[in-house]
């Protein structure tokens, strides 16, 4: 955020670092130009107002990997504020509030060591600089999310809206995204905002679901049986979320905030924040819901959360029905892991029309190669499903020859055994067969 | 020009002499190193003016002393403090880059108070520096070791930083031409911080010229202090006379409580002699400033040094005093890094920006600030300079206030008002008082330095001070 090193993610400790990251005596911090812009994009996209003079302030605390001895943050000037996310659910629109959106700087990381490699008994710590003066944009809303559902779906599409914009790759298992998510309980009714405690430094989208469903039915055990709950601050074990969390109270910190000397307030101008301005309806939020009325709403999320929905509307603007679109799109799309920006959309779209009239091995092939430079689909349209009874009969009865065994025991009720024979005709037939006449004429010639 | 055998009269050389020396080929450059190599060895070891020295010259121009708060890629850089002994930075400040670009050699590391925390030098963890004008006084601080340097012809010209007045008041109590720059003219890039908002680095010079030429090469616009701004050219001074200049005397800065007879002699002296040279002159008022500027600085000062000193934890670099986990580490590393006055001043930093303090102290010290800065904006309205003396008394002796922290603070209440305004101020020797120099302290508008060189080079023209110590010349 304030010196020119590279991001060193997965580098050899201490490989990205400088005077300014390591907090040598003297070393100044540089605001990164790249790092406002961003801010400003995500603000803009959050409907936040953009400060006309943001003020980078100093949290001070002393911990081994915070090299200055400060953090450089936002405090009562961020750069943007109030805003809100739309989160499409199938049962509705949630609208959750956007307290603040700022800038600060990561710390380094501390890495804990002792003979016997685990944390347990650590006798040292090892701290690698890579991380420290990284850019970090916090994002805080409103306390107006009210099950651990709609949290998750919040923070999924908080992250795609992230990812769209390109501000980071928003990566989990990286670190590049972290929540911190404060949980309390209140009677059905109440409006009160009770004692929260807080789930720090969560990297997973059902972890993080499954420790506010966690921590609220605790919140209420504590209520129901009379007792108070205390705020204090919970930390889970990213590695194993079986295990129950570190709890530490929340010290009452006096962090001594006041305006970073050495950088001067921001004022960013206002045609730049136009510049950075989105055009409206693109963000996801946006689009779940205008697909939502095409097609189912689970259906819709998939498709944007997946970053498919652009695709999908070009697919069905090619000739494409959108539910069969929609459908090979979410299954076989998703799981192939195609980039669909390589693919021709009007090449798909004839596929997923022909998907009924040629055979299934044709079609998993075609899609294989759907992001290969000048895919065509006519190769696999060619190859048709073979459903005439003349040519099929004959495998088929040689089939029921070949297996005599299995032949007895359906005819004397197992009729699941059908599932084996349609296997082997298609094996037969190399998948051309249509399985459905495969099926008619298998009971016919069983039964005869 | 006394050139002497075996080298150059250091005491009487200016750097702009040196130069014109090297320029002709009429001396050599290791020739000038060695002769300034020399008057070290002579005169330093009772001194002491050097923390650390350089034997070997690096570039042939003319050589150069740096404060030891100033990062100078592989030569020790200790800050006056035990903290930072065995310190040795990877990168050059902005400034010494800028001066070694010009294959300027660095002769060594002047003494500082610790941190540039004090106004005697006697705060360094490597002991005092001595006035070269009278061994038993102090140099003044915190950059009490270039000046000594200078005003002892141990260097041609010197760097010091100020703060609350650390280039000023040295330069003060050792004849020497002392500028602190507008705020945001010079970089602070690799200056050991002490207090961000306050400090500048700036030329001491033995005479106005020079310090116009050295304000010239380390000024200017730094991509690595997003601080720094576009400086005017910078203006050689030529002026003899003084004619259409509007001088301003602050009564509240003239006539300070505890100022010696023989300072306000001398300042007058020299406002007359302004006169004479064609100058309006005329008194004026600055009661805010005065009356609140020391205790306002004694709030933000403390306060950003306290979050700046706390990289000095013992983790990456300097002093590391063992300890069983980070917490006793660290405390056990800043008990015995940090002297007396260092910490005096973090827990003061500290308590005025706790929570439920803030307001009180930083805040309103912070809004006292930009009062100052108001009046005068006013005053500069009327007049292009204010003169004052720089210090209400010469240099005391060693030990004095040594251990009454306050008497100490109270000398810098003369150039703390314009430092808190971030106005550019420039102290040059004005007279003797009881054989000791006495400064006078000019101070303009923002990047008003051509007009401070123009004045100050007018006055030293006519003042024909001799800066060289009665005892060493």
């Amino acid at each position: 955020m304030f010196c020119r090193c590279e991001n060193g993610f997965g580098a050899e400790p201490n490989t990205h670092t400088c005077p300014v990251c390591l907090a040598l005596p003297g070393a100044l911090p540089l605001p990164n130009r790249r790092a406002i812009e961003e801010t400003i994009r995500l603000g803009l996209a959050l409907g936040c107002e953009i400060a006309e003079r943001a003020v980078f302030h100093r949290k001070n605390y002393f911990y081994p990997d915070l090299p200055k001895g400060y953090q450089i943050s936002q405090y009562d000037e961020p750069l943007c504020r109030g805003g809100r996310l739309v989160v499409p659910t199938a049962e509705g629109n949630v609208e959750v509030g956007i307290v603040r959106t700022h800038l600060e700087e990561d710390a380094a990381k501390n890495v804990h060591v002792a003979a016997s490699g685990r944390i347990h008994g650590a006798t040292a710590t090892l701290i690698d600089f890579n991380r420290a003066g990284t850019a970090l944009l916090e994002i805080v809303s409103a306390p107006e999310l009210h099950s651990a559902d709609h949290a998750k779906r919040f923070l999924q599409l908080m992250r795609q809206t992230v990812v769209e914009l390109g501000l980071s790759d928003a990566e989990l298992e990286k670190g590049s995204m972290r929540f911190d998510i404060n949980v309390s309980v209140r009677p059905v009714g109440s409006q009160e905002l009770r004692t929260r405690t807080e789930l720090k430094n969560m990297n997973s989208f059902n972890f993080a679901a499954k420790g506010i469903e966690r921590e609220i039915a605790r919140q209420i055990e504590i209520y129901e049986a009379g007792g108070r709950v205390e705020q204090e601050t919970l930390h889970f074990d990213p590695g194993d979320e079986n295990s129950p969390p570190l709890r530490s109270k929340e010290e009452a910190e006096d962090y001594r905030y006041f305006p970073e000397p050495d950088l001067v307030p921001v004022s960013p101008p206002r045609e730049l924040v136009e510049a950075l301005r989105q055009k409206p309806g693109g963000l996801p939020g946006e689009r779940i819901e205008r697909i939502a009325g095409l097609l189912s709403f689970s259906e819709a999320e998939v498709l944007v959360m997946g970053g498919l929905d652009r695709l999908w509307s070009a697919v069905v603007e090619a000739g494409a029905d959108p539910k069969p679109a929609a459908n090979v799109l979410a299954n076989a799309f998703l799981a192939a892991g195609i980039d669909p920006a390589s693919v021709d959309p009007s090449e798909l779209a004839r596929l997923v029309q022909a998907r009924a009239e040629i055979p299934r091995a044709a079609f998993d092939e075609a899609l294989a190669h759907l992001g290969e430079d000048g895919f065509s689909a006519d190769p696999y349209l060619e190859r048709r499903t073979v459903s005439d009874v003349g040519a099929l009969d004959p495998v088929i009865d040689a089939i029921i020859a070949a297996n005599p065994g299995q032949v007895a025991q359906f005819r004397s009720g197992k009729e699941g055994l059908i599932g084996f024979f349609v296997g082997q005709v298609m094996k037969k037939t190399e998948g051309t067969a249509d399985p459905r006449v495969v099926n008619e004429r298998l009971r016919e010639r069983l039964r005869a | 020009m006394p050139v002497s055998l075996g080298g150059v009269d250091t005491l009487r050389l200016s750097a702009e002499e040196a130069s014109a020396l090297l320029e002709r080929g009429e001396l050599a450059p290791g020739e000038l190193f060695a002769s300034y190599r020399a008057a070290i060895e002579e005169r330093d070891p009772e001194l002491h003016a050097f923390v650390t020295r350089v034997e070997e010259p690096v570039g042939e121009g003319v050589p150069i002393a740096f404060k030891d708060i100033i990062s100078t890629r592989g030569i020790r850089t200790t800050a006056g403090s035990r903290m930072l002994e065995n310190y040795v930075p990877v990168f050059d400040a902005t400034v010494a880059a800028r001066c070694r670009a010009l294959g300027m050699p660095v002769l060594g590391k002047t003494n500082t108070d610790e941190f540039a925390m004090g106004s005697s030098t006697e705060n360094s963890a490597y002991g005092p520096t001595r006035n070269p004008w009278d061994l038993t006084r102090v140099p003044g601080g915190s950059g009490g070791g270039s000046a000594a340097a200078v005003a002892a012809g141990l260097a041609p010209w010197a760097l010091g930083s100020d703060t609350g007045g650390s280039v000023k008041l040295p330069s003060a109590f050792c004849g020497n031409v002392g500028l602190r720059p507008t705020y945001g003219t010079v970089s602070r890039y690799g200056i050991i911080a002490f207090a961000s908002s306050l400090d500048q680095v700036g030329p001491v010079t033995r005479n106005v010229r020079d310090n116009a030429l050295l304000y010239r090469i380390i000024s200017g616009l730094d991509a690595d202090d997003s601080t720094t701004v576009e400086v005017p050219a910078v203006e050689l001074p030529t002026a003899d006379e003084l004619r259409g200049v509007r001088i301003g005397v602050p009564r509240q800065l003239n006539e300070v409580a505890g100022i010696e007879a023989g300072v306000r002699d001398a300042v007058r002296a020299a406002i007359e002699l302004a006169g004479r040279l064609g100058a309006e002159i005329d008194s004026c008022e600055l009661p805010l400033s005065v009356d609140y500027g020391l205790a306002c600085y004694y709030l933000i000062a403390p306060a950003e040094a306290s979050a700046n000193l706390a990289r000095y934890d013992g983790v990456r670099y300097g002093l590391r005093s063992g300890g069983a986990d980070f917490e006793e580490m660290i405390m056990r590393t800043r008990r015995d890094g940090f002297g007396d006055e260092v910490k005096r001043r973090i827990m003061l930093g500290t308590y005025a920006l706790s929570a439920g303090y803030y307001d009180a102290f930083y805040g309103s010290a912070q809004k006292v600030r930009t009062v100052i800065k108001r009046e005068h904006d006013a005053l500069f309205e009327r007049f292009d300079v204010l003169v004052s003396p720089t210090c209400a008394t010469t240099a005391f002796p060693l030990g004095a206030k040594a251990q009454d922290p306050l008497a100490m603070y109270l000398t810098d209440v003369l150039t703390i008002p314009s430092n808190m305004a971030g106005l550019p101020g420039l102290s040059m020797p004005c007279g003797l008082a009881d054989g000791l120099p006495v400064g006078l302290q000019l101070v303009g508008r923002q990047f008003s330095e051509n007009t401070l060189f123009r004045i100050a080079h007018a006055l030293e023209q006519a003042l024909g001070f001799d800066p060289v110590p009665e005892r060493l010349r």
